[in-house]
């Protein structure tokens, strides 16, 4: 059995033993919230909650991505301007997501915008620091040989940087995705009408235990499905392409 | 004079030549923290010869390649560069490795030449590994695109930075005679820095002996062999790598040279100076 695959059997079995103990107001059974999890997607309810959490988590992600290779470039060209950000990217870090939220709230009320602030606030500092560390990284040999052959910048950039880059940010996007999913199911839970962290909490809210159950498990799913089927193959896509190993 | 001195030319001796100045150092110094560095190095390299750079580690051979090929500035002296294209081999190959070998030689040609690419692959042996990525190459082929990617481009001055310190003896030996054949036929100017005493009497026709803390020239040694058409005769390059290896212990290069140390003027030893 593949290592993935006998992980999540594990993890399944130790819950279905664990579920015998326990009342099901607490712990339901995996065939239960299985079950729950087949009616709620025949009803509809959960594929509009997860159209909306998808968009929330590929917006944060893609815009995370854009601007963490934007300002990682940067501070490539202009070292200054690394120092510069660096105790902005510390205050980000440090800042726990609940104070992203509220701030989110004030400022762009109760929608769509909070839960997307907060993806960002979380996955653009991973992505630019990767751009940052990746571009000091390259190697200093092949920079020496495109001074001396004169390389023009566009050829540097091209040939040179953006395949290197591309291997350590396809590490980096894993983790800022990861990242953006778990913190705008988070966000959306408290600041928005719609999406599945807002259908977990209402589930909590309602003791639909069962429910809450078979969000979770969706939400741990489509994650998966996110990882295995869009980051994992475009990692080893690029893989393929620049290492040749 | 005495006969002797009169009669005596002395075969480590520079010679002057005709060839056109492609590069002119004029008391380079590059010292960096700590001490490493040159110190007012002194050289001329003309079209169509080889001088070696040789010493042992940590003499400044690397810096002054750097210097050369404007990757660092020198502190004080001037370096006047009378050449037009300058290509390079590097100790590491440094090949693009998600380019195939074409690919890397095509890359520093201007509009892409593929079939000049072609033809400096073919020129090192390399037909038939075209196509291929450089981690598929074995060491000494990877060196080889190097060379390729270095003479297609047409240098007139070409810098070699150890480029054979990490090949097998049998890659090494090849890849050398393959250099001194190609760079016999293009009348490249080059500049070959190694701390390998024998490559350098195979190859160079002058070498600059340097010591070390800051680097500094100790000999510039002209080879007796030097202009010798074809396979270079053995006797003489062993007896010019035995004065290159005296050169770089601080003794005389000639003991038959009946020049005193002084007045030798392939000895140059510079006078100690307090380092700034």
């Amino acid at each position: 059995m593949a290592p993935p695959a006998a992980g999540l059997s594990g993890l399944l079995l130790l819950w279905g033993l664990a579920s015998l103990q326990l009342p099901a107001a607490i712990l339901p059974t995996p065939w239960d919230v299985a079950g729950r999890l087949g009616s709620l997607l025949g009803e509809g309810a959960l594929w509009a909650d997860t159209a909306v959490t998808l968009r929330n988590v590929l917006l944060a992600f893609f815009l995370s991505l854009l601007g963490g290779v934007f300002l990682g470039l940067g501070v490539g060209r202009w070292p200054a301007l690394g120092r510069a950000l660096h105790p902005v990217v510390v205050v980000v870090e440090a800042a726990p997501h609940i104070a992203w939220l509220v701030l989110a709230v004030l400022w762009l009320g109760i929608g769509a915008g909070p839960p997307v602030l907060v993806g960002v606030s979380m996955a653009l500092p991973l992505v630019y620091m990767a751009t940052a560390h990746g571009l000091s990284q390259v190697d200093q040999g092949l920079l020496d040989m495109a001074h001396v052959y004169r390389l023009s910048r566009w050829t540097r950039v091209w040939y040179i940087f953006l395949p290197h880059l591309a291997l350590t940010l396809t590490g980096a996007a894993s983790s800022a995705l990861s990242v953006a999913w778990r913190s705008v199911i988070m966000a959306e839970a408290f600041s928005s009408d719609a999406g599945l962290g807002q259908s977990l909490w209402g589930g909590y809210l309602y003791g639909a235990i069962d429910d809450v159950y078979a969000t979770i498990l969706w939400i741990v799913l489509l994650g998966l499905a996110l990882e295995y089927l869009l980051i994992d193959p475009v990692r080893h896509r690029i893989e393929r392409r620049l290492r040749h190993e | 004079m005495s006969d002797l001195q009169t009669e005596f030319r002395c075969p480590f001796e520079d010679s002057p030549s005709d060839a056109p100045d492609l590069l002119t150092l004029e008391g380079v110094t590059r010292i960096f923290p700590g001490g490493q560095g040159v110190k007012g190095v002194d050289l001329v390299v003309r079209r169509g010869e080889v001088v070696g750079i040789c010493g042992a580690s940590g003499c400044g051979k690397s810096t002054l390649l750097r210097l050369v090929a404007g990757r660092e500035h020198p502190d004080e002296g001037g370096i006047r560069r009378d050449y037009h294209r300058l290509g390079m081999v590097f100790q590491e190959p440094n090949l693009l490795p998600w380019l195939t070998a074409l690919r890397n030689v095509e890359l520093v040609l201007s509009r892409r030449d593929r079939v000049r690419a072609l033809e400096a692959l073919h020129a090192v042996g390399l037909e038939g590994a075209e196509a291929q990525y450089p981690a598929r190459l074995s060491g000494g082929m990877r060196q080889r695109v190097g060379i390729a990617r270095a003479l297609a481009m047409e240098p007139d001055l070409l810098l070699m930075d150890e480029p054979f310190s990490s090949l097998d003896y049998f890659t090494r030996t090849d890849l050398l005679e393959l250099v001194r054949t190609r760079v016999r036929a293009l009348d490249l100017g080059v500049i070959f820095v190694s701390h390998d005493v024998r490559e350098v009497a195979h190859l160079c026709d002058r070498v600059l002996v340097m010591g070390r803390t800051p680097g500094r020239t100790l000999a510039e040694l002209r080879n007796p062999a030097s202009g010798k058409q074809g396979r270079r005769p053995p006797g003489l390059v062993a007896r010019f790598e035995e004065r290159v290896l005296e050169a770089i212990r601080g003794g005389h290069p000639s003991a038959a040279c009946p020049a005193s140390s002084e007045s030798c003027p392939s000895l140059r030893t510079p006078p100690e100076e307090t380092l700034p």
